[in-house]
């Protein structure tokens, strides 16, 4: 670049900015290196200029997809891109970029300009307000979930039956183990069961356990795990979708703390905590004739609500980053960060799979990216296309369509629980599926 | 003994993390036995140890080098002299040479980074990192 009078008063003002700058030439070498681009890489100016930028920067995308290469080819500018350098020392941190062309008074490219922020102490405060925001692995900075942490304790310490209602993946597991790990009972065990996967016959023993000769396969005793959880917790999931005569059961157990295995004639004592949980709404059920009423309200001493991942959006970053952490030890990946543009696609997603479905979005991210920060086109495909079904078309078909869509979606592809939504044959719902071809969008 | 050096075009790979690919030559002295390039790019950081280790690679040669990586490459025996830069083949003449350090080659404002035994003289080599300005 040509010297002038006005490069010395540039200088000074490169050299005040915190962002870190430097520009190249044509070929790619180092022609200028504020005094920020010196703290932020640790390399001095005299040391990079000349150089060749990638010797000096070593990004996370100087061999793949160089920003500056990019705006140099295509005239068009990088903003805010993140990415990671690598220091001396083999500590990678993340930076920001924006990218721009450098032009002679003709039009001609003369090199390319580079800023780049450091992103390390906002990446620190993140982490620290993720900390804040953390309780018994439970993560959210909601108002709505933050006043269930202020009672959680007082509600472990009760030691009486708890009910918890919310959507299929807002977590309820996690809250009946807070309320465990809160209560005095923490010492004993933790038993979890999903009601809603077994059948009738095999909840009772499951629950109950049996005696040898109970029936054909029944070998030896086998306790149930009522009488695992004895003196601690045990976790009923799902309970909305047990049968009548279950529920008569459960309620005897929990009037009389007492239960009799299959095959005996001997009770055993329960001293076991109940917390339940169900996605359903169990009071309208009652209403319907479809629970036991004398049940609900022996289960529904203490109800926790919640809600759904919709209505808490500000907790997505939190996850995410919560996710990010995990997934990283779990896979042995060193991921950062995710980039704004994607956390932006994330934050406009209704998520009816609530946190399990965010949960799986980032493990599908983790399979594709392969640098630290998380991009837009990590995303799952149905996730950053356009939604599988337009919506937007607005024919009686295409409203049923998404209408079905959403409900399976919801339901986590059940087709039992969709069809009873929706308030058809399973039959008919099989039908529409194949007729609209929503397995493929699955 | 077998070189492993992470290239990109003529050069040196500036960062080894995601680099696409890996230059590995059969050295019997400083005689060259055979090379072959195997590329590297879409595997995900265990699996490129998982390559190296695969490869029964001594040595790894490259540019600017992830904490992450050092430690597998290390356990498993590979010696890492990293932070160099330069055009590839100069830098595995000085090699063949004997020049074990290649300080010639650091990169731009950085010190020597060797983890790892010295294959050569059978001894365990000194992380020589220092404090740079600006590192925390």
């Amino acid at each position: 670049m040509e010297q002038n009078r006005e490069e010395p008063y540039f200088n000074i003002i490169l050299d005040s900015i915190a962002d870190g700058v430097f520009t190249v030439d044509n070929n790619w070498k180092i022609t200028s290196f504020n005094r920020a681009a010196e703290q932020i890489t640790g390399v001095s100016r005299e040391d990079a200029i000349g150089k060749l930028c990638y010797e000096v920067f070593h990004a996370s995308i100087c061999e793949t997809d160089c920003a500056l290469h990019r705006t140099m080819e295509s005239g068009r500018s990088v903003i805010n891109k993140s990415i990671y350098i690598v220091n001396q020392n083999g500590k990678p941190f993340p930076v920001s970029i924006s990218t721009a062309i450098l032009r002679d008074e003709h039009g001609y490219i003369i090199g390319g300009v580079e800023t780049f922020r450091d992103l390390r102490e906002i990446e620190e405060l993140r982490k620290k307000i993720n900390k804040n925001y953390s309780f018994q692995d439970i993560i959210s900075k909601n108002h709505r979930m933050e006043k269930i942490f202020s009672i959680l304790p007082d509600i472990a310490e009760s030691d009486s039956n708890v009910l918890i209602e919310g959507d299929s993946g807002t977590g309820k597991e996690l809250i009946a183990r807070a309320i465990h790990k809160l209560s005095g009972r923490k010492k004993k065990p933790l038993v979890a069961v999903n009601c809603g996967a077994l059948p009738d016959t095999l909840l009772e023993s499951e629950l109950f356990g049996y005696k040898a000769g109970a029936f054909t396969d029944a070998k030896k005793d086998k306790p149930g795990r009522f009488a695992l959880a004895e003196g601690g917790t045990i976790f009923l999931d799902e309970i909305g979708d047990i049968s009548a005569s279950m529920q008569t059961r459960l309620l005897r157990v929990i009037q009389e703390k007492t239960y009799e295995p299959l095959g005996s004639i001997t009770a055993c004592k329960a001293n076991v905590r109940i917390v339940a949980a169900t996605n359903k709404n169990l009071i309208s059920l009652v209403e319907e004739g479809k629970f036991r009423q004398d049940l609900y309200y022996r289960l529904n001493v203490m109800k926790i609500f919640i809600p759904p991942l919709s209505e808490r959006k500000q907790d997505i970053p939190l996850l995410v980053n919560h996710f990010i952490q995990r997934f990283n030890s779990i896979k042995g990946k060193d991921i950062q960060s995710i980039s704004d543009e994607a956390l932006s696609l994330l934050m406009k997603y209704n998520f009816p799979g609530n946190i399990r479905e965010l949960e799986n979005i980032i493990e599908h991210t983790f399979i594709l990216c392969k640098g630290t920060v998380i991009l837009p086109e990590h995303l799952p495909e149905q996730f950053i296309s356009s939604h599988p079904v337009q919506y937007h078309k607005k024919s009686l078909k295409d409203m049923e369509k998404y209408v079905i869509y959403e409900t399976l979606r919801k339901n986590n592809w059940n087709k039992k629980e969709t069809a009873e939504e929706l308030g058809i044959d399973k039959t008919t719902l099989w039908r529409k599926i194949k007729l609209f071809g929503l397995e493929n969008n699955r | 003994m077998l070189i492993s050096i992470s290239i990109f075009n003529k050069r040196l790979s500036p960062l080894f993390d995601t680099s696409q690919n890996l230059l590995i030559v059969d050295l019997e002295g400083s005689q060259e036995n055979s090379r072959e390039v195997i590329s590297f790019g879409s595997l995900s950081p265990l699996k490129k140890i998982e390559k190296l280790v695969e490869k029964k690679v001594d040595i790894l040669i490259c540019g600017a080098i992830s904490n992450f990586f050092i430690h597998p490459l290390v356990k498993a025996n590979i010696r890492v002299i990293g932070n160099l830069c330069g055009e590839y083949e100069e830098i595995l003449e000085s090699f063949k040479k004997g020049e074990i350090s290649l300080d010639k080659f650091l990169m731009p404002g950085c010190c020597r980074r060797q983890h790892g035994k010295c294959h050569r003289r059978g001894e365990a080599m000194r992380n020589r990192n220092c404090k740079m300005k600006g590192d925390s």
